[in-house]
């Protein structure tokens, strides 16, 4: 890896960068900046984070069976622990103070979780601090399916992915009791008599919520909950659980079966999962999808072995061919099937290819409570040949994020389909005359994560210190993909100032792996705007002498509000491996906010 | 499964004596050479590139759950390698810039036969350009 190099410590001057997000491509950021400019003292890196603990969906994504996974919170509290990296936790961001402010977001009522522990700041405020921004505050919202019954609250016992895992999570935007009494539908409510769990959505994300929910789910051996049980999932998320009796789990996917966006990885892990048996998929289904893929494997190679191709749209090719070989794999591991047969298993789960959901149905008077799905059989369109290439885009496309098979039709009439990107309406075309009903007691929609520009700034208790002219910050928003438009990590019409990574970035897709490629990639080019810089100039304005901003500062003796460092986290990392420890697993998570600013405080 | 809490800070191996060891150069994207180190068999090229300060990157700590270690082999070691299992090569389909010779780093064990072998870090560029969807 080249870091540039800094022969000029003369001439260039200091380089302070605010860092908005502690997931993993805010601290992949930091960690390079900080290594590729190990020499110089004149260079902090000052990490945001809305809640009091860092790490982003390495703690609130990553399922909590996947602890390996989570190894790399050992990686970033190595980049925290450089002297001259601050995190400052607890701070929510907003968006900058502005006369003329359009902040999308005031004109309705916030819902949901607000933060209202943390201090929340505009970023305004941070401008005369730091050289360079970057903005890596992920994707914390859903997608919207927009069909009859999905809106929040509408009919009971059908939850959006984020609020599920969430809530598997600990994270405390679902254990909060006065949203939860404000908003009791949020509640993830498992009646005895629930047996039928349907998930909307073939990627990643559906695996995971369905491999938890089969893990705890009574009746359990222990070989299938153990790992689990041993993992950091809250304690009364487990019993909570494993006194439900749900035992089948629906997958549902637009498309394909070669269209699926869940990786091998994830397949196979559930298809070895002990006492849950996987229902099959018709033969003929994978038969055709096996051909598209081999038609898909060939048209490639025969690009990569041709003269007319230029050497990059080779490489295209011979990556579309890769990826029809995992495709490939997919569809023997589907064919297979589980390692427990549906006919000797307890529970079981199916994934049921060609059909999207047209209405949630429930009964009642009052607020519905769910009983039946609605759906609609679709079929691949005439842009839809089946291609693997097609379904994933590439490594980084699969995965955890979005699940193009799922999005809402195209063209459809709900008012939901005009919140998705642009790109992502899936070539399917909907049978009209083809709708039918499935019993369900509980639904997960798993149709993806979505970014959104930074909350509106809230009145200033106290007018802020640091106010003058802060509207040349005003962060561009492309609502059509959902991310802050840029080039190669810089922020449109901010030049050399304002930067983007991870999620928000790219839009909600791709693995940890794939988010640190990306932070590096923009780590370099902060490096190389500012190794060519020549006076520190702030990010509006000059430059103040003090790093740390007023407002952070003065936070608890003007407005009462606790701003957590790296040895607070620490102290509460502590904690909650040791309450884990007594409870013979590897972390109990603390859900409170409150209670974690009390451990971070004492 | 538990995870230790320590950050690991070097490969936690031991360096051979000078010129007694197995030589395993570390290439970068573009075909400069990073350095060239020598471990002992055994030693797999996560731990080593660790213990040489190279920068690459093992997220998972070597539990196959990542792809961050993923390196480049040359197609004569490649060979010579028992092929990838199916916990590495349901990880490697998610690494980037994937060649045919591509390995996860902390996947492979040095051996004797190894000497003087090269290890190319993949180019992360290449699959930035990918559309979303
Ligand atoms: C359910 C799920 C499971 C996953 N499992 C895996 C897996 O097993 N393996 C894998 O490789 N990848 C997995 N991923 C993908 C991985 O989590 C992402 O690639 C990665 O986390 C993206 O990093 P990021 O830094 O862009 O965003 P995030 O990780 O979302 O980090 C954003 C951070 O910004 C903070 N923030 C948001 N708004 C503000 C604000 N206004 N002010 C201050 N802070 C703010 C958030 O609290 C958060 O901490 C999973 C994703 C999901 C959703
Ligand atoms: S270190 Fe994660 S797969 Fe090798």
């Amino acid at each position: 890896m080249v870091s540039p190099s800094v022969p000029r410590h003369a001439i260039v001057p200091p380089l302070r960068l605010a860092i908005i997000g502690s997931g993993p491509s805010g601290f992949y950021s930091a960690a390079r900046v900080l290594s590729s400019l190990k020499a110089r003292q004149d260079v902090l890196v000052h990490m945001y984070e809305r809640l009091p603990v860092p790490n982003g969906l390495v703690r609130w994504g990553v399922a909590p069976d996947h602890l390996e996974v989570k190894n790399v919170e050992n990686r970033f509290a190595e980049v925290a622990s450089d002297p001259r990296f601050s995190f400052f936790g607890n701070v929510n961001v907003t968006a900058p103070h502005s006369p003329t402010s359009t902040a999308s977001s005031s004109s309705t009522p916030a819902t949901g979780y607000q933060y209202p522990h943390a201090l929340h700041i505009p970023l305004s405020d941070l401008a005369q601090n730091y050289t360079h921004l970057l903005l890596s505050y992920g994707c914390s919202h859903s997608r919207m399916l927009g069909i009859p019954g999905s809106a929040p609250g509408e009919v009971l016992n059908v939850h959006s992915a984020l609020d599920f895992v969430n809530w598997y999570n600990g994270h405390p935007a679902a254990h909060d009791e006065e949203i939860l009494a404000k908003e009791p539908w949020r509640r993830v409510a498992l009646s005895e008599s629930m047996r039928d769990m349907s998930i909307i959505g073939a990627g990643n994300v559906a695996l995971d919520v369905a491999r938890i929910v089969l893990r705890a789910s009574h009746p359990s051996t222990p070989a299938a909950r153990d790992e689990l049980a041993h993992s950091d999932v809250p304690e009364s998320v487990l019993s909570y659980l494993s006194s439900s009796r749900i035992s089948h789990v629906d997958i549902n996917a637009r498309r394909g079966p070669a269209q699926a966006a869940f990786t091998n990885k994830e397949l196979r892990e559930m298809l070895a999962l002990p006492g849950v048996g996987f229902e099959g998929v018709d033969p003929q289904l994978i038969a055709q999808a096996e051909k598209g893929v081999a038609e898909q494997e060939e048209e490639q190679r025969q690009k990569v072995k041709g003269e007319e191709l230029s050497e990059a749209d080779k490489e295209e090719a011979a990556h579309a061919a890769g990826q029809a070989r995992v495709k490939k794999r997919l569809l023997s591991l589907l064919a297979k099937g589980s390692k427990t047969k549906p006919g000797e298993a307890d529970k079981r789960w199916g994934v049921n290819f060609f059909r999207a959901p047209a209405a949630f149905l429930g009964s009642e008077a009052g607020t519905p409570r769910l009983e039946k799905i609605q759906w609609t059989a679709t079929a691949l369109g005439l842009s839809g040949a089946a291609t693997a290439a097609q379904a994933t885009g590439g490594p980084s496309g699969a995965v955890w994020g979005n699940e193009p098979t799922s999005a809402p039709q195209e063209g459809g009439s709900h008012q939901g389909a005009a919140t998705l990107p642009s790109g992502s309406t899936s070539p399917t075309r909907s049978l009209p005359s083809s709708t039918f009903e499935t019993r369900a007691d509980l639904v997960v929609s798993s149709v993806g994560y979505k970014g959104a520009p930074l909350g509106a700034a809230m009145e200033s208790p106290s007018p802020s210190s640091t106010t003058t002219s802060s509207s040349a910050l005003t962060i561009p928003w492309d609502p059509s993909r959902g991310i802050v438009p840029n080039n190669a990590g810089r922020v449109t019409g901010l030049n050399g100032k304002v930067y983007v990574s991870g999620w928000l970035a790219r839009g909600p897709v791709g693995v940890i792996a794939s988010t640190m490629h990306d932070a590096y990639s923009v780590a370099d080019a902060i490096l190389e705007d500012h190794s060519s810089a020549t006076s520190a100039a702030g990010l509006t304005g000059s430059l103040s002498e003090s790093q740390v901003p007023e407002t952070i500062r003065t936070a608890r003796t003007r407005e009462g509000k606790q701003i957590v460092d790296w040895t607070a986290w620490q102290r509460l990392d502590v904690e909650e491996r040791r309450r884990g420890k007594e409870a013979g697993k590897e972390r109990e998570k603390v859900l409170q906010v409150e209670e974690m600013l009390r451990i971070m405080d004492s | 499964m538990l995870h230790s809490s320590a950050p690991a800070a070097h490969g936690g191996i031991h360096r051979p004596d000078k010129g007694t060891g197995i030589k395993v150069t570390f290439r970068d994207s573009k075909g400069a050479d990073i350095k060239t180190v020598e471990a002992n068999e055994g030693d797999d090229l996560l731990s080593v590139a660790h213990e040489y300060d190279v920068d690459l990157e093992g997220a998972c700590e070597g539990s196959i759950a990542c792809s961050t270690c993923h390196v480049i082999l040359e197609p004569d070691v490649y060979d010579s390698l028992e092929e990838p299992g199916d916990d590495e090569n349901d990880m490697l389909d998610l690494a980037f810039g994937l060649t045919d010779t591509s390995r996860l780093g902390c996947q492979i064990k040095l051996t004797k036969e190894m000497d003087g072998m090269v290890a190319s870090l993949p180019s992360a560029t290449r699959n930035m350009s990918f559309k979303k969807e």
